[in-house]
């Protein structure tokens, strides 16, 4: 009778351990607030941006596909392809370019001048780095790491935690062989959309 | 019989208990370091303000995952702690990117495979700065005071040096402690000398 009674109680308790360690579980992950996206305060003055490739020997299709998954993100925003020029630092071309930047661990970097409207921005992929197209192991896959750079082109910003963001296009770290930011989540999804 | 049902349950309980408390906490530090690292880089771009006709360029990089201590210091190839010396004009090169050198005085080597010598100075080639009417700031690149004591994770860039994960490879020592930020600890306060073990550590693991 006794055991029976304590056998009961344990089950309870049993529970009862249970749900609490999900309730710590789901207080401790949502103690802090997050971003969901992080919108740099600016924007460009129509919902388009003309781009230009200076990335001779790449298919223009590893930077058009990226510009695709942000022109369907369901915002009137529209990425366009314009043609070809040579990089040039405040040219008035926003241009794409590939060269080695041998001073520095970046993959990739974006610049541009903020302010209340963008009107220009320039992506240089740092060719000190292995570059690949279909998610080789040990390449930084080019879509990849364009899609993250448009998104900067939005100025969306760079969002570095790993709980929340890891699977974000917006994520500010990128792996070899990586291809998950070739797919909008859909806090990205929502970036663009508020922006546009 | 019943007796051996409560120890059983009992102890699927405790160990349940403790896997989800386990679970909890990783997920919570987790969370907490991410907070962490978001933090300490919106303080450290925190925009001064502009001058009248200045142009503001803003710089992003996309830095190579896993941004822990492991990876920084064996990226490195130069492990140092020592003083800022010197914090040169702004300059830039045929990119349109804007650096300016940090000139550190070496204390102590960690990591060594330049073969720097042990009293001379070091460059550090660092984005950002002011130059002819432009302001540059790269929002992931380290920040350096003068006469900082830092502890430094530096690459061999074409003719000088340079961060390894710009800002993850930068810590400032202050009243005897490290203090930055890595993937693994969000915000990092530690004790100089736990710190300088722990990359000895891990520079003798390789």
């Amino acid at each position: 009778m006794g055991t029976h009674f304590l056998y009961n109680s344990m089950k309870h308790r049993l529970r009862w351990i249970i749900g609490s360690g999900f309730a710590i579980v789901l207080v401790m992950t949502t103690i802090a607030p997050v971003y969901a996206y992080k919108y740099e305060k600016q924007k460009w003055p129509t919902n388009s941006a003309g781009f230009y490739l200076d990335i001779a020997g790449w298919d223009p299709a590893l930077i058009q596909g990226p510009a695709s998954t942000w022109n369907n993100a369901g915002s009137p925003f529209r990425f366009k392809l314009k043609g070809h020029n040579v990089y040039k630092p405040n040219d008035g071309y926003s241009t794409i370019g590939r060269y080695t930047l041998t001073d520095t661990d970046a993959i990739a970097v974006t610049k541009g001048q903020p302010g209340s409207t963008v009107t220009e921005i320039d992506t240089i992929f740092n060719m000190k780095y292995g570059w690949g197209c279909c998610a080789e192991s040990d390449l930084y896959d080019v879509r990849n790491v364009m899609t993250h750079e448009f998104g900067h082109w939005l100025v969306l910003g760079d969002l570095y935690n790993i709980f929340t963001d890891i699977n974000k296009t917006m994520y500010g770290l990128i792996g070899k062989g990586e291809t998950k930011k070739r797919s909008l989540h859909q806090d990205d999804i929502n970036g663009i959309n508020y922006i546009y | 019989m019943e007796k051996e049902k409560v120890y059983i349950l009992g102890g699927v309980g405790v160990l349940i208990l403790g896997g989800v408390l386990f679970f909890a906490g990783k997920l919570y530090v987790m969370q907490r370091n991410g907070q962490e690292i978001q933090a300490y880089m919106q303080e450290n771009v925190a925009p001064a303000p502009v001058p009248e006709g200045y142009l503001v360029t803003e710089m992003q990089a996309s830095l190579p995952a896993e941004a822990t201590t492991k990876n920084i210091a064996n990226t490195a190839n130069l492990i140092v702690r020592g003083k800022v010396t010197t914090i040169g004009e702004a300059y830039s090169d045929q990119l349109g990117f804007v650096y300016h050198n940090v000139i550190i005085q070496p204390e102590k080597f960690y990591k060594n495979t330049t073969q720097v010598q042990q009293n001379a100075d070091i460059t550090v080639k660092v984005f950002g700065g002011t130059k002819d009417k432009e302001i540059f700031r790269a929002l992931d690149a380290p920040r350096f005071a003068q006469n900082e004591q830092v502890f430094v994770f530096l690459g061999k860039g074409e003719k000088d040096y340079y961060v390894t994960y710009e800002i993850f490879g930068k810590l400032t020592i202050k009243d005897n402690k490290v203090e930055g930020i890595n993937q693994e600890q969000g915000r990092v306060s530690e004790k100089l000398s736990d710190y300088e073990k722990k990359v000895v550590e891990i520079i003798g693991q390789k």
